[in-house]
């Protein structure tokens, strides 16, 4: 299923999207759905740690790119666009979080991965998890999207609006400071 | 191509950076309920036909350009279909089981016009109203309208002869001067 809907082109995809009737449309956009539902949750996932809340912010972001999606002019691929919106969203709803945390005046620093009934990593990759959520936004972003997502440099540029360069500095960074968590929880 | 070449090993970057993370990379350790990813397309398309439904006008334009089916849709969505009911039997009530209130309510606004902005309002759209309305209207109005007892003589047969031949004489543009 996965394989077929991968090889499904991105201008199949459009050219149902974009054609007059609701069937055509219907058809379209449930193709879009099917082939990057799972790489889009993933990389929301990744940030938000919740299922619950990485449901509704992958949910929330399809429904972004139904409405803009008539004014998608091609100029970046499809996927690169979809990541983009998926990455606003994810980081509206953790700006949104955090706010609420600092309202409620919930010194808790994010999700506890601990107790999350969809978690089952081990204690390194709990630490990895923690680690993640020591590094300021965008580095996590980064990290999460090389190492995680494997995408290179020129689609991350392309999705965060940075240059490559930049990107590979953040990435180094982000590294060198997971690593030094990791080493100093004793994990390692 | 070069760079992609590059791109694909991530291990082997992080392990020229110096970092041992290359060692930890593993299978993601996140679960997801069972079919998740088989119903999430069915729940969103639900969601989407809603959001068509809810925003009409900032639909995309290909889903736009079926109304009918965003018409199915909405009336497919059972809030819409209880609110429907509600106004429809709403309606029913005002206007069948209590004429009286909406003749009251129209009655009370038209008492309230000047005679001049009536008159004004027929000049200007005299075409819409019937010649037998026009007549009945100029003999109410009319001052001769006192001379009625002279008819009190005539059957109901010979009165509605005359108002027939009435109608056939009359002129539009005589009507129009006398309103």
């Amino acid at each position: 299923m996965g394989t077929i809907l991968a090889a499904i082109k991105d201008e199949e995809i459009l050219s149902l999207l974009l054609q007059k009737g609701a069937t055509a449309f219907e058809r379209g956009f449930r193709l879009l759905i099917e082939k990057y539902q799972e790489r889009l949750y993933w990389h929301i996932r990744r940030l938000v740690l919740d299922h619950e809340d990485a449901n509704d912010v992958v949910q929330n972001c399809f429904i972004k790119a139904y409405r803009g999606i008539e004014g998608f002019e091609g100029k970046s691929s499809l996927y690169t666009w979809l990541y983009r919106i998926a990455t606003n969203e994810a980081l509206t709803f953790l700006n949104k979080q955090k706010k609420r945390n600092a309202e409620a005046l919930d010194s808790g620093n994010g999700f506890d991965l601990t107790a999350d009934p969809y978690f089952d990593g081990d204690d390194l990759q709990l630490k990895l998890q923690q680690a993640l959520q020591q590094l300021p936004e965008k580095q996590r972003l980064v990290f999460n999207m090389r190492y995680f997502d494997e995408m290179p440099y020129g689609d991350i540029s392309a999705v965060l609006d940075t240059s490559v360069g930049a990107l590979k500095a953040s990435y180094h960074h982000a590294a060198k400071k997971i690593e030094a968590f990791i080493r100093e929880s004793g994990a390692y | 191509m070069m760079e992609q070449e590059k791109d694909k090993n991530i291990q082997e970057e992080l392990q020229a950076m110096g970092s041992s993370l290359g060692s930890l990379k593993q299978g993601t350790p996140f679960q997801v309920p069972t079919d998740y990813f088989q119903s999430l397309p069915d729940d969103l398309m639900r969601r989407i036909r809603a959001e068509a439904s809810l925003w009409p006008t900032e639909a995309p334009q290909a889903a736009a350009t079926s109304r009918a089916f965003l018409l199915l849709n909405w009336l497919q969505h059972w809030k819409y279909q209880l609110g429907i009911l509600g106004v429809l039997a709403a309606a029913t009530i005002y206007y069948f089981l209590l004429p009286g209130a909406v003749a009251t309510a129209a009655t009370d606004e038209l008492a309230q016009l000047e005679a001049a902005e009536i008159k004004q309002y027929v000049s200007n759209n005299i075409d819409e109203f019937s010649m037998e309305l026009l007549l009945e209207a100029a003999i109410v109005e009319s001052e001769d309208v006192h001379s009625f007892d002279v008819l009190e003589g005539l059957d109901e047969n010979t009165l509605d002869q005359l108002m027939d031949d009435l109608l056939e004489d009359i002129d539009l543009n005589d009507l129009n001067e006398i309103f």
